[in-house]
């Protein structure tokens, strides 16, 4: 039973406006509305407007805006914003017009996940190959071929099989949520009576849980997007939706997963792959492989640069794993892994930030130079940075530091009562990663506009 | 339900093999602005003589407060494959600049700090790579009207 009895925490829901709003049909449709129009300006931007990236309002809304404030929603709200996602919108209203709700194929309710972390890997990876983020049409055409497998799942299969099963962002988003300030719950003593179960079933106020959670037995918020169906559907006034200390939730999982740690793992390699490629001896680093490859080929150098960013974080939480159980941790190696996998989510959420802080702070002006641009008002633009890179470095700094505490301390919180020994592998590998993210960040950076 | 498998896969087959080679398409794309604008720097040439309007960043002139950022060419090139550039297309196409001689990118690139310099060439929406999105989409709408039509049948007895 994953449900919560505590009264100490502060339940957004026992605040009447809040609760009225969200039980409102306005919610969370107003914001998924607006969010939609706007999806579709920027799409038709990417696609159809100038190919100039810096000059592209679409480029500039998507990656320069969007991408770096994703993160801090997720910390902020959970997956508030697959709640108001386009994608999601589109799947209801393909689903309600001409939806079959089929039930979710067994293949993808089983390796779901998995392809989530494919589909993510392999988009970052395309990006750095054929440049999605630096061409207009690259990312309309990214964005358009989302859009499709939206309607190819909605067609076919029952609520949001693709944001479950498929969206590149869920395991990101799920990553991130469980480290999130904000938790929906059911009351335990009101679910343990329930005969309805319609928060998953759904009723006549709303549909059931787009992504197939149960409130009695959810215990995370990885999954959960705030929709607020349950909420609307519950007749029991079981909901509650609290605010809560950051990472939380990671201090005593109860149900870890491989793809779930692999992902936590992968992400780091992934912020190292953002961020060395942007800096300026990335060069060096490409040519010092190109002696080994005996190639010149990009494509060949990139992808071994990205393979061996990929499969660090994983072998050195591998070793990591593996001396911790030979230093008296209890549990196999790979138990030990798939836990401690989870204490790298703060680091990955803190380098992310990291990374995009430099965008929207160094390129932030952009967002208003082209929105002004899109509405027809030229105007003779000045410096793009909001501050000076050093501000951005101290900034950078302070969040990788409070990212370090956070992954040291869920590390902590998950040992139990191992014993300082056998957990020093862990707190040595966060500090080693933290040390890492602080290094890539001295160096200097190029940028997207 | 085999035929209709197949039937969705050679669909999906076919239009992400569409897709991967827009893609590549869009990356040769952005490799040749990407060598215009090295043969020009290199040269120091710029007569374009396209009829097609040559795109201008104003956003050239802006200056980042800290000189350690460089642009995304401001990277020295020095004869390799590879640069220190975010700029895919020039990292692809450094054999390119060496064909073209050598050049001090560090003194001539008078433009550190200076946000996205883009000197490629306009080009309209590719309406064959947005139509076969709209084609996909509008193919998988139609099976979904299909079924409803199919379901609706069923259910009053019209199948019989």
């Amino acid at each position: 039973m994953a449900l919560t009895n505590k009264k100490s925490s502060i339940d957004l829901l026992s605040i009447p406006i809040i609760k009225k709003f969200i039980k409102s049909k306005w919610y969370p449709g107003i914001f998924q509305w607006i969010v939609l129009v706007f999806f579709s300006v920027i799409v038709f931007e990417l696609v159809a407007g100038t190919v100039n990236p810096h000059r592209n309002f679409g480029t500039t809304m998507t990656w320069v805006l969007w991408w770096p404030v994703i993160p801090i929603l997720f910390i902020a709200l959970g997956r508030f914003w697959c709640a108001i996602c386009p994608f999601g919108k589109l799947s209801d209203i393909i689903r309600k017009m001409v939806g079959s709700e089929r039930p979710m194929p067994k293949f993808l309710r089983t390796y779901g996940i998995w392809l989530i972390d494919l589909f993510f890997i392999a988009i970052t990876y395309s990006d750095h190959v054929w440049g999605i983020v630096e061409s207009p049409r690259g990312s309309g055409y990214l964005l358009l071929l989302l859009v499709t497998m939206v309607v190819a799942t909605s067609v076919f299969y029952e609520r949001r099989t693709f944001c479950k099963t498929l969206c590149f962002l869920g395991g990101l988003a799920g990553n991130y949520s469980r480290s999130g300030a904000l938790e929906l719950r059911g009351t335990a003593e009101i679910c343990r009576m329930c005969k309805t179960q319609s928060c998953f079933k759904g009723s006549e106020q709303a549909e059931g849980c787009p992504m197939f959670q149960f409130v009695r037995t959810m215990d995370s918020s990885a999954e959960c997007n705030i929709c607020g169906n349950c909420v609307k559907n519950c007749p029991n006034d079981s909901i509650k939706l609290q605010v809560r200390v950051p990472t939380k939730e990671l201090w005593s999982l109860k149900n870890p997963k491989l793809e779930h740690a692999s992902l936590a793992a992968v992400i780091m390699g992934i912020v190292f792959v953002q961020n060395i490629t942007m800096l300026e001896i990335w060069g060096q680093i490409l040519e010092t492989i190109s002696i080994v490859t005996g190639t010149s080929n990009y494509v060949v150098n990139f992808t071994i640069a990205f393979i061996i960013s990929m499969t660090l974080p994983i072998l050195l939480l591998l070793g990591a794993a593996k001396l911790a159980t030979l230093l008296g941790m209890p549990n196999s190696i790979k138990k030990n892994f798939i836990l401690f996998g989870y204490a790298f989510i703060p680091l990955d959420l803190a380098g992310h930030l990291g990374h995009n802080l430099f965008h929207i702070i160094t390129e932030g002006k952009a967002i208003w130079y082209n929105s002004l641009a899109f509405i027809g008002k030229e105007i003779t633009s000045g410096d793009l940075s909001l501050a000076t890179t050093s501000t951005v470095q101290m900034l950078q700094y302070f969040i990788i530091t409070i990212g370090f505490l956070g992954s040291t301390y869920t590390a902590y919180k998950m040992g139990k009562k191992a014993s300082f020994k056998a957990m020093m592998p862990y707190y040595g590998l966060m500090l080693l990663l933290g040390i890492i993210n602080i290094y890539l960040f001295s160096l200097p950076m190029s940028h997207r506009v | 339900m085999k035929k209709w498998k197949f039937t969705l896969f050679t669909i999906l087959f076919l239009f992400f093999a569409n897709y991967s080679t827009a893609l590549a398409h869009e990356g040769e794309e952005q490799e040749s602005d990407s060598d215009n604008y090295l043969k020009d720097f290199s040269t120091n040439e710029h007569d374009h003589s396209d009829t097609e309007e040559e795109v201008t960043d104003s956003h050239d002139s802006h200056e980042i407060e800290g000189s350690s950022h460089k642009s995304e060419g401001s990277s020295s090139h020095d004869s390799h494959e590879t640069d220190a550039t975010s700029d895919h297309g020039s990292q692809n196409h450094s054999e390119t600049t060496n064909d073209e001689g050598d050049h001090d990118d560090s003194s001539s690139h008078n433009e550190e700090g200076a946000h996205g310099t883009f000197t490629g060439e306009e080009k309209g929406p590719n309406y064959i790579v947005l139509s076969s999105f709209a084609s996909v989409n509008a193919g998988f709408l139609l099976i979904g009207i299909w079924n409803k039509v199919r379901k609706r049948g069923n259910k009053h007895g019209l199948n019989k």
